[in-house]
Order: C-alpha cells, then structure tokens, then sequence
C-alpha cells in the first residue's frame, strides 16, 4: 500500500504556537512525523538585547499567555541572582502562590481541551465553570486575568490582606471538592478511558532519552520536577508536596498525573496562605546589573522552563535565551504520534497541552496524484469522534 | 550530586581536557571544553556524571567568536558546558548520537547563531521562514533590526 503526505497547520497567527506537521500516512495509520515551527517567531530574544531590563520583564511575560507568570518568575529569580538581591520570604511565598495558581487555571483548561478533543464537551463545560473559579481570585490578587504582572526584581509587586487571603482560602475549598470528581471521570468513566488509554504511548527510556519535561515526562514514570529538583522562590523554605507520577505513558496518565497535581497545587497554596511570613513583599532593585551569566529554571504547568541571561555591566542584558516546555516536548510528541491512527491525533498533540490546540486551518491531501481535499481542525476533530463512534465508543 | 562529587568524576574522566570548571552560584556548574572534546564530554555527562537531561542550547555571539551553550540538568545541579567556535567557520560536531532530544534546539541554534552542527542529518530552517536571506543570522551582533519609519511620527 502507497503511503502519502498529510500537512497539518499552520494555522491562525494570533495564537502562541502555530506549528505546522507532516505527516505521512499508510492508510489510516501514521507512519512518520516532521516539524516546522517559526510562524509565530517574534524575535522576543533579540528585543529583549536592545530593552532594559525593566522592560524586558514584561516584554518576557508575553512570551505566552498562559504561563506568564512562569516567564517573569524565571527572569527576575535571575536578574536576581546577578544583582546579588535576595527577595524578603512574604514576596517569595507570593511568588510561589502565583505559579500554583497559574497551575490551576492552566490544568483545568487542559482537562477542558482534552474533553473537547475527544468529543466529550459536557466535561470541558463542567472545567471551565471552575476555571473561572481561579481566574476570579487572580484578578483579585493581581488585577488582570491573564497577563498577572506580579513579579518583579527584588520580590513581588502587590501584597495579600486578610480579605483577600480568606477569599482565596474559599476559591481553593471549593476547587478541592470538585476536581476528585473530575480526577474520578479521567480515570475510570469506561468510554473515555477507551478513548484515551494506550493512546500517544511514551516509554520511560524514550522520555528521558528525548528530554521529556514536566506532565508528559511524569505520565510516562520519571520523576523530575523542577520545584523539587531545584527549589526555587518558596519552594527552598520547604514547602511540602508530593510529584505525581504514573507508570501508563499514555494520554490517560497524562490526565491522572494532571487531575492529580491539581491537588497537590490546592495544598501548595494553603500552605502557602496559612504559612505566610510577616514583612515586607520586596526590596529595592539597582537599574544596573553587573557582569555575569546565570541560568535560571521554574517548573511552569507544561514543564522545565529555562532562561539563560548574561549580563555586561549595563542596564540592558547581552543576552536572553528563552526555551519555554512546549519545544522540549515536540521530539516526544512525534514519537507518540508514529504508529498512531490519524484520529488519534488531535488528542495526542493536545496531551503535551501546546497551544495548538485551537488549530484554525489544514488541509488533508486524499488522492496521491495531488486531488486536494481542506480540512479544519474542527472537522478532523469531528472525524476522530466518527471514527471511534463507528467503532462503539460514544461520549 | 554536589559540585566536588561531579567534579570528581569529571576530572577522572577529562583528564587534561576541562578549561574552566566552576560553581558561581549553589546548584549552578560551568564546564569549558575544546570543541574537539565535546563528544567525549557529552558520554561522560550522561554515561558518568548523570546528566539524562539536556534542557536546552544557547548560541551567543561574543564579539570574535560563536559560542554554544548546552545545559544539562540533574536533580540538584544545572551545569553549562561551554564549547567555542571561530566565527568564519562556524563548526561544531552534533551531539544527537548522545542526545537525541538535541535535535531541535541545534536547527534553532543554526537558524539564529549560523553554527553548523556537523553530521546532524537535517539543518532545515526550524524557527526563520522560507524566503529568509542565506548567511544572515539575526541573533549575531552585527545584525540590527531597522524598524520601517511610521507614516505618522
């Protein structure tokens, strides 16, 4: 049987990571999988040479929309650290009950998404109403909904009181009622799991030999988690949690490991509110950072974020190297999606939780003599349902 | 694994090879080889040392030459290994025999920098498009980006 090629991507410019795939098919599985990223390549390393360092904080903070947060904890830890300025305990705790937040809202998006893949759109409805549950308390906590805007060099820029403190409290209570609920569904509702298990297989030899980073790493068994590995803002004055782990490899685990790490966020943050230290939330920064080069590391939601900065006396860096989780997990990602079926591809891309998930545009060529056929990604979406449909599995 | 503990083993396995080794922050490790030793550096991090991961690759212009930066991780310790390359004929070997997961951030590296990894067996442009200029690498000094003058100023 002759094999073809199906272009997958790329897609709307407006979202954070359009890639385009090629995929070559027999049939109805896939046999090889290529990459092409750089439709959305901004050039935010080089701006960030030519701003000071004030400026490139926010600058790196649009580096994504939904770990913003991550980007700016992981530059200021290291300007930092070049600085020689170490942030007042209060704003390092603050820090920290940002990121988990951000894990929060982050996760339950995923599970939304990864539902909605699949077919199953009551289950993203039911995450989304909670999402909104966390995207309320940071709003009020930092101000906005998305871009926090919290971190800056020296400690954080906006202080909890006892108000706000006692609404997160509650936020967090009721979030914790219902994700067991959610984790319950992932993993033992019988259509979805039929859905999802063995699906986007990751061996743990081929996570750690590829550089799998953050959940996909974990769902496939290697326990490596940046807050543990190398403890950074709070997470060095011993805050307790666990690294959650799952021997599967497949998508399935990959919304275990997730459903579980929501737990163990929601108590990373009580502990957090109920162990706030007393003082100030930071100190003062110098405009002018002395000569080094630092590498600084956070676990954002998706994985190891690193950045690696060099400084040359002046109050502009040399330069910034950002690498956010999603590139680290791409070679993994085409090791899944070889020898899967074209309709589990929606699903298995989405279990990394890139942003691109939100796919605008591809076409899927039928005939090899070049008889074009355009597909969305809403109707290969719809494609993989049908397919698993005819084949028994109805969510 | 601390600083003396991988120091150790590095010694013993480099001997005569390592140029620089340093700790300039806690759970921070710089290594500076020759070029020629990376490959023999890279089976020592992650044969003897226990870097499984590579996190990523930085290239850096420093003036007079071109500079990759690999860092690895293990539970409790970053280390940057730093090779160095002549910037008229930027050439490093590739490190994916040892590391698989380099792929990628060595195409980034010779879409933005210009070093060519030698013997990687795809140097496509992953992150520039298409029609982007041959030999013009924007993360180099000598290159500046000149924004259009507004109509409106």
């Amino acid at each position: 049987m002759s094999t073809f090629i199906l272009p997958v991507g790329p897609q709307h410019p407006a979202l954070k990571e359009p890639t385009s795939f090629r995929f070559l098919v027999d049939g109805e599985t896939v046999v090889d999988a290529d990459l092409r990223l750089g439709y959305n390549h901004r050039g935010i390393e080089k701006g960030c040479e030519e701003r000071t360092y004030i400026q490139d904080l926010y600058l790196l903070e649009r580096v994504c929309g939904i770990c913003s947060n991550v980007h700016m904890t992981v530059f200021a830890q290291g300007v930092e650290k070049l600085m020689g300025i170490e942030p007042p305990k209060r704003g390092l705790f603050i820090r920290c009950l940002m990121g988990e937040l951000e894990r929060v809202h982050s996760h339950l998006l995923w599970l939304g998404v990864a539902g909605h893949e699949v077919g199953f759109d009551t289950f993203f409805m039911y995450t989304w109403r909670d999402r909104e549950i966390v995207e309320d308390i940071l709003e009020m906590v930092s101000g906005n909904r998305v871009n926090y805007g919290m971190q800056t060099f020296g400690g954080v820029r906006r202080d909890l009181d006892e108000m706000q403190i006692r609404k997160v409290l509650d936020g967090i209570a009721a979030l914790k009622a219902r994700t067991p609920y959610y984790l319950n569904i992932g993993a033992s509702e019988p259509t979805l799991v039929a859905r999802i298990a063995g699906v986007g297989k990751l061996p743990l030899e081929k996570a750690v030999e590829l550089n799998a980073v953050g959940p996909t790493a974990r769902a496939s068994g290697w326990k490596s988690d940046v807050r543990q590995d190398d403890p950074y803002a709070g997470f060095g004055e011993h805050i307790p949690f666990n690294i959650v782990t799952d021997e599967g490899g497949d998508v399935l685990a990959r919304v275990v490991v997730r459903a579980k790490e929501l737990m163990e966020s929601y108590n990373i943050c009580e502990y957090i509110l109920k162990n706030l230290p007393s003082g100030d939330i930071r100190v003062k920064a110098p405009r002018k950072v002395p000569e080094g080069e630092v590498v600084s590391r956070a676990e954002a939601q998706r994985g190891e974020c690193i950045h690696y900065i060099r400084s040359n006396g002046t109050d502009k860096p040399d330069r910034v190297k950002v690498r956010a989780p999603t590139l680290a997990n791409w070679p993994a990602t085409l090791y899944m999606l070889r020898g899967g079926y074209v309709a589990d591809i929606p699903i298995v891309m989405a279990a990394i939780d890139p942003c691109l998930s939100c796919t605008d545009r591809m076409a899927i060529i039928t005939d090899p003599k070049g008889n074009e056929k355009v597909w969305d990604w809403e109707t290969l979406r719809q494609y993989g349902i049908d397919f698993y449909r005819k084949r028994g599995i109805k969510l | 694994m601390t600083f003396e503990e991988i120091k150790k083993i590095l010694e013993e396995n480099l001997k005569g090879k390592i140029k620089e080794l340093i700790n300039p922050f806690p759970r921070r490790m710089t290594l500076w080889v020759d070029k020629a030793d990376a490959i023999e550096t890279c089976r020592a991090l992650k044969e003897k040392a226990g870097f499984y991961h590579l996190s990523t690759i930085t290239g850096r212009d420093t003036g007079d030459k071109l500079e990759a930066l690999y860092h690895f991780a293990q539970n409790g310790m970053a280390l940057t290994l730093r090779l160095q390359t002549d910037r008229n004929d930027p050439k490093l070997p590739t490190t994916i025999a040892v590391y698989p997961g380099a792929i990628f951030y060595e195409r980034e590296v010779h879409d933005l920098v210009g070093i060519n990894f030698e013997d990687h067996p795809d140097m496509r442009p992953l992150v520039l498009p298409d029609e982007w200029p041959q030999g013009i690498y924007p993360l180099r000094k000598d290159w500046h980006y000149n924004r259009e003058k507004g109509v409106i100023e």
